[in-house]
């Protein structure tokens, strides 16, 4: 298990490898569907984003409402895939780090080659276990959007696993030359 | 004579299965997702609601490079 610090360090991405078994702590922010959007339309006027990126981790995530003494109720996440198209614009702004499930494209798989960039893959359907490794979290912008609002989460200790590294190499390089192989063989 | 095969029997329902993945859900809200649910199964003590739980068996296909033929 290897214990990595968000906002993250170019030498933390560049020991970590697919497969590793990692605890997050720091700073993240959560990132949904409509956020991109309005961060979109940010970054065709050229404006900065509301929250540091600089290194930074965001969770593919939102929360649902705080039950008594704590930050907030669940914190699960969700499907990467659907945000793949907004990634250029993350790395450009000098994200590196992704929290979130399911597999991405080939062309996210490159870029985060590219940018020297990692994907975390936390675990589906565990929401209210993963908000136990939350210690803090607060919104920073669009709060208009409600719980899809940009949340800034102090996460201890959050289980997650290096699903792309920052050299291209995914977990599911071997199960993916296995179908390219069956394919041929069909 | 021939001893006439035995049927098997096809589990159709939700209810057929419950003895097998888990209880019937106490409250109406997953823990998890806050949706509506009817079942929970529990996994080393974190419950799951029917929806979460195909979430978790994805998150264990794409991290463990597991099959779903190693559930059957």
């Amino acid at each position: 298990m290897k214990l990595i610090k968000s906002p993250l360090e170019a030498k933390d991405i560049f020991n970590l490898i697919a497969g590793d078994k990692v605890l997050i702590s720091g700073t993240v922010y959560t990132l949904r569907d409509s956020a991109h959007k309005l961060l979109l339309q940010l970054f065709k006027e050229g404006k900065d984003f509301p929250f540091p990126t600089q290194n930074a981790v965001i969770y593919y995530a939102a929360p649902t409402p705080p039950k008594a003494g704590h930050p907030l109720g669940s914190l699960g996440p969700t499907t990467a895939s659907r945000m793949d198209v907004y990634v250029p614009m993350l790395l450009e702004k000098g994200i590196r780090g992704m929290i979130g499930k399911g597999k991405r494209s080939d062309e996210v798989r490159e870029l985060l080659k590219q940018y020297k960039a990692v994907y975390f893959l936390a675990a589906g359907g565990a929401g209210a276990y993963l908000a136990q490794f939350v210690k803090d979290a607060k919104p920073v912008a669009f709060q208009e959007l409600g719980p899809e609002a940009i949340y800034e989460v102090q996460l201890e200790g959050f289980p997650a696993i290096v699903a792309i590294d920052g050299e291209g190499r995914s977990i599911w390089d071997e199960e993916e030359e296995k179908e390219k192989e069956n394919k041929d063989k069909i | 004579m021939r001893k006439k095969k035995k049927k098997r029997k096809i589990r159709t329902r939700f209810e057929d299965w419950l003895p097998l993945v888990g209880q019937l859900a106490d409250k109406p809200e997953c823990p998890n997702c806050g949706e509506e649910r009817e079942w929970s199964v529990f996994i080393e003590k974190i419950e799951f609601c029917e929806h979460c739980f195909l979430d978790y068996l994805e998150f264990l296909i794409l991290s463990q490079g597991l099959s779903i033929f190693d559930f059957l």
